[in-house]
């Protein structure tokens, strides 16, 4: 009993290797296990301080520190960013939900500009963050980049990518809804 | 236990082969280093230990990503403001979590991660010992045996070697199987000695893509304009206008594909093939909306001839947009039905009727089962009929919400420069969509008003100008009207670039019989004859439309 023992348990040992193997391969090829999206550090954690020259008021800083009264969005995106293009529409939507701050990532004001302009400016206020140092302080890793921040000022939700539809009626816009009860 | 020696083996062989020096290339640019030699190194060192996001498997130090020179930057100016390195670290982690130290620090979630090999040791040590102690293993000894042994001991000692040996010798070449396996695999993908192959070295490679795909292109163009040339010497040969068409598609100029395929549908006797295409185009240039005149060319065709494949497509594609599932199932069944196995489109259709048997809630096979037994009824159980119909209005509207989002933005760009004519086409051309009759009026105006010198612009404005009062023939009078208002000053605006051109001729007619001046339109079309080939199709169509008005 014993021996026999002893000889099976490597194979035994390969078999449970084995098996977690292939689960963890099955997972991604069917998409549920995204190895390349990273988590956000920042997670429940509150917003890293944030002041930024206003896009269109150079003068003018925009803020984001103060816990707000309601929840609100941060956006990060870019003139030379093809997916922000792609979120135009789904941000149109959720700006009649709620507030979207703006954050034009490595930017040039005047193209962020003239990108608002053509595609639409769902933004409440907008920073211009053309060094892009306050991307580093929020772990950003390409734009667009969206975060969800509830009205006591923590990070409730990052998205990396754009917002599709899917994201927007599954994800997105029923987290929002049940932040909008609480507060 | 040979096992845990080729274990062991391997786990020694992974440790030479990581420690041997790997050829580097550094993505660092001279400006950005920095003067300071010790510093510099430091900073080299921490860049070697930091994960660059965006490659994900490359330290900051061998990526050419924008976000990788950033991390650089922001390690330097950490390091002259004076911090140190445990602390540089630290700030980037806290930011970007573990996952940008290429080395994971020993927490509870990496616990495992770095315990297993230790475990594995263990184990295997353990496992060691514990068969040596129970004897099932004796090692050779290296002692001369007793010479009081006797034959009959070394034969049962044999014995007891002779018996695990299947699964021992079985488990040692399984592991050398995985052993060689995962070497060719390394030394063919994985060797980080692999030349890399840098964007800029394959411009080359890049550019002859590049000038494959232009050159396809002009292929196609040249195709379509020796097809224009071809309508345009005989315009009565309906061979012509369909070259033009798959031309056109190619190029995906879809108006102009639209165009040729009327003109030769017109040529026909009501041939339903060409009509087919047409509604094809049609539902192509609507972005997969199977718009209404679409629609009524697929009843039409259904009509006369039930079993053809493109309008039963078109037809489940229409049922799927109201929301008819059952319909929709039906219709593609019955047209995989009728296709022969390996028609080119049976792949698609069945995807489809997957999603629409989907959308209607019921199996496949059930459906078929149905279908065959009783296909007098309703073959189809209504499954919480109305909690799904309630479902799909309801990502409808949000669909619908998103689309007028898009117009919106569209009609304020145009608001801004109002001079793209072309744009206000488009923009009409969504409000019909949206069935906005009165808002593509409006945009068609301004469509007109912004080309005023373009005689071909305002052209295309009065077919979708035709199109619009197409799409709703059961209209109140007053939108008749003012179509035809529209119509006439761009019509004006037309006779003042080109008063004798053929096409303009046939609009001045349509929208004067539209508007009840039988004398003007005869004029117009009576002035028409005179110019196009009085043997060719058209003219033959002409000639009876001018009976009906003379009547």
């Amino acid at each position: 009993m014993a021996r026999s023992f002893t000889h099976f348990l490597p194979l035994l040992l390969f078999a449970c290797f084995a098996v977690i193997a292939s689960i963890a391969l099955v997972m991604t090829l069917s998409g549920e296990r995204k190895p390349s999206e990273l988590p956000s550090a920042l997670i429940g954690k509150p917003v890293p301080p944030t002041e930024l020259p206003s896009l269109y008021n150079p003068q003018a800083f925009v803020n984001i520190e103060a816990a707000t009264s309601q929840p609100y969005l941060v956006n990060f995106f870019a003139s030379w960013c093809a997916p922000c293009r792609a979120e135009a529409p789904a941000l149109a939507i959720l700006a009649k939900k709620i507030d979207i701050i703006g954050i034009a990532y490595k930017d040039k004001p005047q193209d962020s500009q003239r990108f608002l302009t053509d595609y639409g400016n769902p933004y409440t206020a907008i920073g211009s963050d053309n060094e892009g140092s306050a991307g580093l302080n929020w772990g950003v890793y390409g734009v667009p980049e969206t975060y969800l921040i509830s009205a006591d000022g923590l990070i409730i939700k990052r998205h990396a990518g754009p917002i599709d539809g899917d994201i927007l009626r599954e994800e997105l816009l029923p987290l929002i809804r049940s932040l909008q009860k609480q507060g | 236990m040979r096992f845990f020696q080729a274990l062991i083996l391997v786990l020694l062989a992974n440790i030479s082969v990581q420690t041997l020096p790997i050829p580097q290339a550094f993505a660092i640019t001279a400006e950005e280093q920095l003067t300071d030699p010790a510093l510099e190194a430091r900073a080299r060192d921490l860049s070697k230990q930091l994960r660059c996001l965006v490659c994900q498997n490359q330290s900051i130090d061998d990526s050419d990503a924008d976000l990788a020179k950033d991390l650089r930057a922001e390690v330097r100016k950490q390091l002259l403001g004076g911090a140190d390195d445990k602390t540089i670290l630290s700030n980037l982690q806290e930011k970007y979590g573990d996952y940008v130290l290429l080395n994971p620090p020993v927490s509870l979630a990496t616990i495992g991660l770095w315990a297993t090999p230790i475990l594995a040791l263990l184990l295997g040590g353990g496992l060691i010992v514990y068969s040596r102690k129970r004897g099932l293993r004796t090692p050779a000894p290296s002692v001369p045996l007793p010479s009081a042994s006797t034959d009959k001991e070394l034969a049962s000692e044999k014995a007891i070697h002779m018996r695990p040996i299947g699964a021992t010798s079985l488990a040692v070449t399984a592991s050398f199987c995985i052993l060689i396996a995962g070497a060719i695999y390394w030394f063919g993908l994985g060797s980080p000695s692999l030349p890399s192959q840098p964007l800029s070295q394959r411009a080359s490679e890049i550019n002859l893509e590049a000038r494959q795909v232009e050159a396809q292109l002009a292929e196609k163009q040249q195709a379509f304009a020796a097809a224009k040339d071809a309508t345009m010497g005989t315009p009565e040969n309906i061979g012509n206008w369909l070259e033009l068409a798959l031309a056109a598609a190619e190029l995906g100029r879809v108006e102009e594909e639209l165009n040729a395929l009327r003109t030769a549908l017109s040529l026909t006797d009501e041939d339903i093939g060409i009509k087919s295409m047409l509604a094809e185009a049609l539902t192509r240039s609507a972005d997969g909306q199977v718009i209404p005149e679409a629609r009524q060319l697929i009843a039409e065709i259904l009509a006369e001839n039930g079993g053809e494949p493109r309008a039963l497509f078109l037809s489940g594609l229409a049922a799927m947009e109201d929301g008819a599932y059952n319909r929709a199932v039906d219709n593609w069944r019955y047209l995989i039905e009728i296709s022969p196995k390996d028609a080119p489109w049976v792949s698609v259709v069945r995807e489809n009727l997957t999603e629409a048997a989907e959308r209607a809630g019921i199996a496949l096979e059930a459906a078929g089962i149905a279908l065959e037994e009783d296909s007098e009824t309703s073959p189809l159980p209504a499954l919480s009929q109305e909690s799904l119909s309630a479902a799909a209005e309801m990502s409808e509207a949000e669909r619908l919400e998103m689309i007028e989002g898009m117009v919106a933005n569209l009609r304020q760009r145009l608001d801004e420069n109002p001079k793209d004519s072309e744009g206000w086409q488009r923009l009409a051309r969504a409000y019909r969509v949206l069935n906005r009759p009165e808002e593509a009026l409006e945009a068609l105006g301004r469509a007109s008003a912004a080309a005023l010198n373009d005689f071909e612009l305002q052209l295309a404005v009065l077919e979708q100008l035709m199109m619009a009062g197409k799409d709703r023939d059961t209209a109140p009078s007053q939108d008749k009207a003012k179509e035809v208002s529209v119509a006439n000053i761009v019509l004006e605006r037309a006779m003042a670039l080109n008063a004798e051109h053929p096409e303009l001729l046939f609009f001045a007619g349509h929208f004067a019989r539209r508007d009840g001046d039988k004398d003007k339109a005869r004029f117009y079309w009576t002035k028409l004859l005179d110019k196009i080939p009085a043997s060719s199709e058209t003219a033959r169509l002409l000639r009876l439309e001018l009976d009906k008005l003379a009547r």
